[in-house]
């Protein structure tokens, strides 16, 4: 008998012993997996670090030992640069294997940079190159900085913080740590850790969210579409009205931060090598012209000074046009394909094979 | 809200937990649902509530007056303020541009140089869904098949049941309305049956469908000439897998999800690759949606009592406008005649019964997923140029782009979902519920991690955009 069809019943919550025990099969695992992965050695975040640079930084200084290349950059070089194009065009062009590791931090900020290069890459530097992508961003911020988020930003907080963003950041701390109770059953999936061996054998590493490398190419491609219907306002560095983009303080964090990257990068054994990425034509005349101007006088001329090379990817023939970009300032897979190719034919492989002759 | 977010699994526990507190008295128990309905609707933008009422009271109004009614003109005139009402804000939130910018093309080749007034429009959410939802009731009533619902509030609720309010399945007033008044009853194995469903729903949703979407899709998308022929046929199937797994994924979330509140939906797809011809695939995929353009389009049309050729027309029209219901663009329409085409050349090859022999019937499922897959090239590329640039790279020697492991394993996870018969895996479902409920907890768990893996893909399901 259909059940539409049946002689209707009075309303019951029919559920018993079995339907705890499901409950209990589910709390009892969820508990358990943060003990079990932890007990295999896996480092766990801390719920209120749960965030992807978090978990990128995490996972860089968790490497049992240093790469041959590293790339460091915002989530321009996240979605802009991909490592294994990259190895795979070193191998062809200086003749053997190197190991190539990205680090691309959405929001990326001098100050924090300064940081990662202090408590990371000096510690251990890459063997061969450490190529670093600078952008004018990394030098300007919103005025009326409430509207700025210093976690999401990257700005350092005494730029950015007050009690407002401090009361969300609690709110947000709250919810991050309840979901964080499964990040043992979401590290028990991490199919590296399944099917790699060389990240099985080195036991001690950071569980990586799954999802996570390719989180940042479909953000671009919803920012891309919001853009789009945005008609007119084709970038999040659209400001809202009343705000606008001011050059950092040269007592700032973040020029403070760049003066301690260079003597940090002075020292290193590595070649530097300093990039910018690729941006759509027009980006700049709609949003940045008079920072980029400054960006260009004030600090190119600083790293050259210092003896680090300087390869603007931003101009011709470089990729400029909307169909290798997801917005207006973070390319596409196909834009990633081609910048990729020219870093290394332009930049890396030139530099790999200079050293060597030395 | 979307299912697989964390805010819709606090929304669902907090909602779930009051409706069957509330399980005793009708009215706080509708009003329950049909405020979380409204909710779970304006999360995404509250602003479109307010088309969901207009259908509301719209349908509710003519459906009392038809039913007060015995003057056949009046019936009518009443039936029409409904059709226009209904169509008319779909039209105009769904097809206004894509009208207006192909008339100002069209004046322009003649001569004619028009100042197309084209506006920036929001399609509303699941708009297409609720539509066709409310315009069956008023038909129905129409043609006295259904009487008209008393009670605002259930009808309402019929409207805007979360569940399944944005993408479906669209159920019928006469499945649904009485429903809502009957004493609600959660079984045990309702319950577990429905918290299955969501689960796989889950899998199938954000394992399968983001994952396959991401990795291997969308880079195809973004540039078929960077693919090898192999690989492009691998991404056209994956395409495949990825809209099956996004939209019967979050069917099968629907209906678990209502079962849990102690409704029936229906089914909205039974493994649609395991089909043997045209016509069986249109019983096997979304066919809630397939049901009602046959019986409110291609029956009314004539179907196919009036010779050959007239049911081939009716064919080809009731595909047609299957496929424009998707989206106001060129490549749905296309994507509709190729299906329409399709049904036809079924007939005419006699593809009627299912083959008998294993290989036979392999071979038909076979060649008819080639078919399919090839119109879903059509449904994917946004233009004619996207399309051919896909179909030839099928042609390319080799490429740049490598397929990472996990494609592969999630690309064979969706291919079982579709080679054991329905008979094995009822079987296995039935295995999975008899084990003890302990086990059943960390095996949801498991899942839960999994699911929490891919989450963070953030892609949106396919339908909603129709």
């Amino acid at each position: 008998m259909h059940p539409m069809n049946a002689p209707p019943e009075a309303p019951a919550f029919r559920l018993g012993a079995r339907q705890a025990w499901i409950a209990a099969g589910f709390v009892v695992t969820t508990l358990l997996a943060q003990q079990v992965m932890a007990a295999l050695g896996h480092n766990l975040l801390e719920p209120d670090v749960n965030e992807n640079r978090a978990r990128l930084v995490y996972s860089y200084l968790s490497k049992p030992e240093a790469e041959d290349v590293l790339v460091i950059g915002s989530s321009r070089v996240q979605g802009g640069i991909d490592a294994r194009i990259v190895q795979e065009l070193l191998r062809a062009g200086v003749g053997e294997e190197l190991d190539v590791f990205k680090l691309g931090l959405a929001g990326l900020r001098p100050w924090f940079l300064s940081q990662l290069l202090r408590d990371g890459v000096a510690r251990r530097p890459p063997r061969e190159l450490l190529v670093i992508a600078i952008e004018p961003r990394f030098f300007v911020y919103p005025t009326r900085a409430r509207r700025s988020d210093p976690r999401r930003e990257g700005v350092s907080p005494a730029e950015g913080a007050d009690d407002p963003i401090r009361g969300e950041w609690e709110a947000d701390k709250i919810v991050a740590a309840f979901w964080s109770v499964f990040d043992g059953l979401k590290a028990l999936w991490n199919l590296d850790w399944i099917f790699d061996p060389d990240t099985r054998a080195a036991r001690d590493f950071h569980v990586e969210n799954l999802g996570e490398r390719f989180s940042v190419q479909e953000r671009m491609r919803v920012e891309a579409r919001q853009a789009r219907q945005r008609a007119g306002r084709p970038d999040l560095f659209d400001l809202p009205p009343g705000m606008r983009w001011e050059w950092s303080a040269p007592d700032s964090p973040d020029q403070e931060g760049f003066r301690r990257c260079l003597e940090i990068l002075r020292e290193l054994p590595c070649d530097v090598l300093f990039v910018r990425m690729p941006l759509q034509a027009g980006f700049e005349q709609a949003h940045m012209v008079a920072e980029t101007q400054r960006f260009r006088e004030q600090i190119v001329p600083r790293l050259t000074a210092a003896g680090f090379r300087y390869l603007d990817l931003s101009a011709e023939p470089y990729p400029s046009t909307e169909p290798f970009f997801y917005s207006m300032t973070h390319l596409n897979r196909r834009g990633c394909v081609l910048t990729s190719r020219a870093l290394v034919s332009g930049l890396l492989a030139p530099a790999i094979l200079a050293r060597r002759a030395r | 809200m979307l299912f697989n977010s964390q805010a819709f699994a606090v929304f669902f526990v907090v909602v779930f937990g009051l409706y069957w507190l509330l399980r005793r008295a009708e009215t706080p128990r509708v009003l329950l649902l049909l405020a979380a309905s409204y909710m779970f609707y304006g999360y995404w933008d509250w602003r479109f509530l307010g088309l969901i009422v207009f259908s509301t009271v719209l349908d509710f109004l003519v459906g009392a007056a038809m039913g007060r009614s015995t003057d056949p003109r009046r019936r009518k005139r009443l039936l029409l303020l409904s059709l226009v009402g209904n169509l008319g804000v779909l039209g105009f939130f769904k097809y206004y541009n894509f009208f207006a910018g192909e008339l100002a093309l069209l004046l322009a080749d003649v001569g004619v140089t028009p100042d197309a007034v084209l506006l920036e429009i929001v399609l509303p959410v699941g708009i297409s869904f609720y539509t066709f939802q409310t315009l069956s009731y008023t038909i129905d009533i129409y043609r006295g098949d259904l009487t008209p619902e008393r009670s605002p509030l259930r009808f309402a609720l019929f409207v805007a049941f979360f569940p399944q309010l944005v993408a479906g399945p669209i159920v019928r007033a006469r499945d649904f309305l009485p429903q809502i008044p009957r004493p609600p009853v959660l079984h045990a194995s309702d319950f577990e049956r429905g918290l299955t469903l969501i689960f796989w729903g889950l899998v199938k949703k954000v394992v399968i469908a983001d994952y396959l979407g991401s990795e291997l899709v969308k880079p195809f998308w973004d540039d078929p000439a960077t693919f090898g022929g192999g690989v492009s046929l691998l991404a056209m199937y994956g395409y495949a897998f990825q809209i099956y797994g996004d939209f019967s994924g979050y069917s099968d979330m629907a209906i678990g999800t209502a079962r849990l509140l102690g409704f029936d939906l229906g089914a909205n797809f039974r493994a649609p690759y395991r089909s043997t011809s045209p016509s069986e695939f249109w019983t096997r995929w979304h066919i809630s949606l397939s049901s009602w353009l046959r019986d409110y389009l291609y029956i009314p049309l004539g179907g196919n009592r009036r010779g050959a050729t007239r049911t081939y027309v009716n064919l080809t029209l009731t595909m047609l406008l299957g496929g424009l219901w998707h989206g106001a663009s060129w490549m749905f329409v296309l994507w509709g005649l190729f299906h329409g085409l399709l049904l036809i050349g079924g007939r005419l090859a006699g593809w009627t019964d299912v083959p008998r022999g294993s290989l036979a019937l392999w071979t038909r499922r076979l060649v008819m997923f080639q078919l399919v897959c090839f119109g879903w090239v059509l449904f994917a590329a946004p233009d004619g140029a996207a399309a051919w640039s896909a179909l030839t790279s099928l042609g390319a020697a080799r490429g740049d782009f490598v397929v990472p492991t996990y494609v592969w394993l999630v690309f064979a996870l969706a291919v079982v979902t579709h080679v054991p018969a329905r008979a094995t895996k009822e079987r296995l479902r039935e295995g999975f519920l008899a084990l003890p409920g302990f086990a059943q907890g960390v095996a949801y768990a498991l899942l839960i991690g999994l699911v929490m893996n891919a989450e963070s893909l953030k892609t949106p399901f396919i339908y909603f955009q129709f």
